[in-house]
């Protein structure tokens, strides 16, 4: 019996070192940091280019209104493989949230996000559809700004530990004079063990 | 206590059994591998590779299968299938990642089993170039199917293990100059096993005895910086086509390359064009459209075991008994490299012969140098314990024990021979504007192999690989912006079947996914 016990134990002991799936937090969560990129990270670059954004005025329309915004591309120029629509996404919301800025879908770098803007205007000509309804030419917004940047990755190594850098910089455009009206950089530094590579 | 001893003895005799079979597995399956991989047979070579289930039946993870991952991915991307080649990459990468991130009792365990019985019986440990070289793979293979921005993520990620290896080189000599201090101290040390250990490492016999059947490292032809100059120079060419201000890191990894092949020709030209778009005194719109070809030639180095006695200073021996102290060490022989008069012509004017760089015998000497002591330390600790045990095992049980023991430590004494061997011997390279006429000739000593109708891209990258004259030519036509997809062709290796071929069929052609 206590042999059996003695096998038993560490078997439980070690089937407890697993904790069960549950929900965490965003706003109050503490888990282990990786050194890769996670969503605490892109929270709180999104936040931090936001704030900086509204608070340079590079986004108040002097004629009232709102701005058209289109996003660029944002280089991903680290080792890992991100979604940077993740993180754009944090970026637009807010913005829009703010009400200073709408941002298109009818355009993009590698077309439009919502093709279905040109698809409903295929529907001009079709007697099937009310063309009351039918989106009229010349009704698309083009954008007045345009967002672009890059995220960089930059690792080191610091006395018995590696230091990875991660800079979010990003651009906005005046389409109209092709001048950067703000820009911004927005760090993440971590520190960790040197064993393996850190993606 | 006899029965008991017979019982241990017993036992470590069939571990050695296995351990044998194990190796002869390993060895078939390489042997297998490269008998297809050098008939151009990739299909055969990547079967010959499938791991083998682990006991309970699933399949074994990814670091205990991690050299059968290699040779697999490797196989999938010269036959032009990107797709399955990257996700097999991927899963090395994994298995490398769940190595080196093991937690120390696992590490010790593993290294008191190699002091036991041999390095081979560690998990497969890819060497830095090889870990480098398939981020440069896995980038290639991106730029094949049009993806760019993950191209950049693993020629970043080659960049960074670059960077990482440096850092280990200067470890290990910081760790071969304590290693030598403790040598020093040896002779005070209490254990007389580690002193056994130390006095034996620091010996003249012991040097002069590895030396001859080593070789001496100071002739060793080495690169004085470790690099993969191919997988540098891969970096830079990508950098130098992206229009998105990479500029100046193209140029940093062209001119290391360029500085580690001085006379090279064609790493110079490029470090010049490199050079002046930098300053802006070359405009990219003005440049005509430009091809690299990069050829990928032979068979890489391989490890074969040299196997001497080593005269150990042990402590604590009574009398001259025999016992076997042999010790066996990995040394890297380079294979073949394809020597027909392979070049690229023209239909109408000339253009820069392919100059070779980046010998592969040359990046793996380099890394062994650094290496080589570690494995020799567990080597001859491998030793000074087994002809311990074989004294115990001769006092406990006699001459059988002495002889049993004896063949014990015999078989158990392998070198690690494990290595990537889907790798080419050396690099060659050569640079040129488009031709007028959009075409490329493959030939050799024999005639015409093939003809190349270039794509209109601003920045071409024709990759071949070729690992023997018995297989085909497997070419990659790659768009080194990565817009668009590019495209995977093959040739046969010779003329003759060149024209057979040619008037039964166009070249294979993969098309792009």
């Amino acid at each position: 019996m206590k042999t059996t016990l003695l096998l038993i134990l560490p078997i439980l002991l070690l089937a407890g070192c697993a904790g069960p799936a549950r929900y965490v937090d965003p706003e109050t969560d503490e888990g282990p940091v990786t050194m890769t990129l996670d969503y605490r990270d892109f929270e709180q670059a999104a936040a931090e280019s936001v704030d900086s954004l509204l608070a340079s005025g590079a986004v108040d329309n002097p004629n009232g209104g709102r701005y058209v915004l289109v996003v660029s591309r944002i280089i991903n120029d680290t080792m890992q493989r991100l979604d940077t629509d993740q993180l754009v996404k944090r970026i637009r919301t807010e913005l829009l949230n703010s009400g200073r800025v709408a941002t298109t879908t009818a355009v993009g770098i590698d077309g439009p996000e919502d093709e279905m803007n040109m698809l409903a205007r295929t529907l001009r000509d079709s007697e099937e559809f009310d063309q009351r309804g039918v989106e009229r030419k010349g009704t698309l917004q083009a954008p007045d700004l345009s967002l672009s940047g890059k995220i960089l990755q930059r690792n080191h190594r610091v006395g018995r530990e590696q230091q990875v850098e991660y800079y979010l910089q990003l651009s906005l455009t005046d389409l109209t004079s092709g001048l950067a009206i703000w820009e911004n950089e927005t760090r993440v530094i971590k520190r960790g063990p040197k064993d393996s590579v850190t993606w | 206590m006899q029965k008991r001893h017979v019982f241990l003895l017993t036992l470590a005799l069939a571990v050695a059994i296995l351990s044998g079979c194990a190796a002869q597995h390993q060895k078939d399956q390489m042997t297998a591998f490269n008998a297809a991989w050098k008939q151009g047979d990739y299909t055969a070579a990547s079967r010959a590779m499938e791991a083998p289930s682990s006991l309970t039946g699933q399949d074994a993870s990814e670091d205990e299968r991690l050299l059968e991952l290699l040779h697999q991915a490797e196989a999938h991307r010269i036959s032009g299938d990107t797709e399955t080649a990257i996700a097999l990459y991927d899963e090395a990468e994994q298995g490398i990642k769940m190595n080196d991130t093991r937690g120390s009792g696992a590490k010790m365990l593993e290294t008191g089993m190699a002091v036991l019985l041999n390095d081979a019986h560690r998990d497969y440990t890819p060497l830095l170039s090889e870990r480098i070289l398939i981020n440069t793979y896995k980038g290639l293979s991106f730029l094949q199917q049009g993806d760019t921005e993950n191209a950049r993520i693993e020629f970043n990620r080659a960049d960074d293990r670059t960077r990482r290896a440096i850092e280990h080189f200067s470890d290990e000599i910081q760790a071969q100059r304590a290693a030598l201090q403790e040598r020093q101290e040896g002779e005070n040390s209490e254990d007389p096993r580690k002193a056994s250990i130390l006095n034996s490492l620091k010996s003249d016999a012991l040097q002069s005895t590895v030396e001859n059947h080593y070789g001496r490292f100071s002739e060793w032809g080495i690169y004085s910086e470790f690099m993969v100059p191919a997988a540098t120079y891969l970096h830079g060419l990508y950098f130098l086509a992206s229009d998105s201000g990479d500029l100046e890191r193209a140029l940093q990894s062209l001119k290391r390359v360029a500085g580690m092949e001085p006379e090279h020709p064609r790493l110079a030209a490029d470090v010049r064009l490199a050079e002046a778009l930098a300053r802006g005194s070359v405009q990219r719109e003005s440049i005509e459209p430009l091809v690299w070809v990069i050829y990928e030639n032979g068979l890489g180095p391989v490890a074969r075991e040299v196997r001497f006695d080593v005269p150990l200073l042990l402590l604590n021996r009574e009398g001259d008994d025999p016992a076997y102290t042999g010790i066996a060490l990995p040394r890297y022989r380079e294979r073949t490299a394809v020597e027909d008069g392979f070049r690229i012509e023209a239909p109408r004017g000339e253009i820069p012969p392919l100059e070779p760089f980046s010998p592969m015998g040359k990046v793996i000497r380099t890394e062994m140098k650094a290496r080589f002591p570690a494995v020799l330390t567990r080597a001859i600790t491998s030793a000074v314990l087994k002809t311990t045990l074989q004294d115990v095992a001769a006092e406990k049980l006699g001459v059988l024990g002495r002889y049993g023991s004896a063949m014990l430590s015999m078989a158990t004494t392998r070198a690690d021979l494990r290595s990537w061997q889907a790798l080419p011997d050396h690099w060659q390279v050569t640079r040129m504007p488009r031709p007028s006429s959009g075409q490329l000739i493959l030939a050799n000593h024999s005639g015409t192999l093939g003809t190349l109708d270039l794509p209109d891209w601003p920045y071409t990258l024709v990759y071949i690989k070729r690992p023997s004259t018995l297989g085909g030519i497997e070419v990659d036509l790659v768009d080194l912006q990565g817009r668009i997809p590019g495209r995977h062709l093959s040739f046969p290796g010779s003329s003759r079947a060149a024209t057979a071929v040619a008037e039964a069929h166009a070249p294979v052609e993969t098309q792009p996914r």
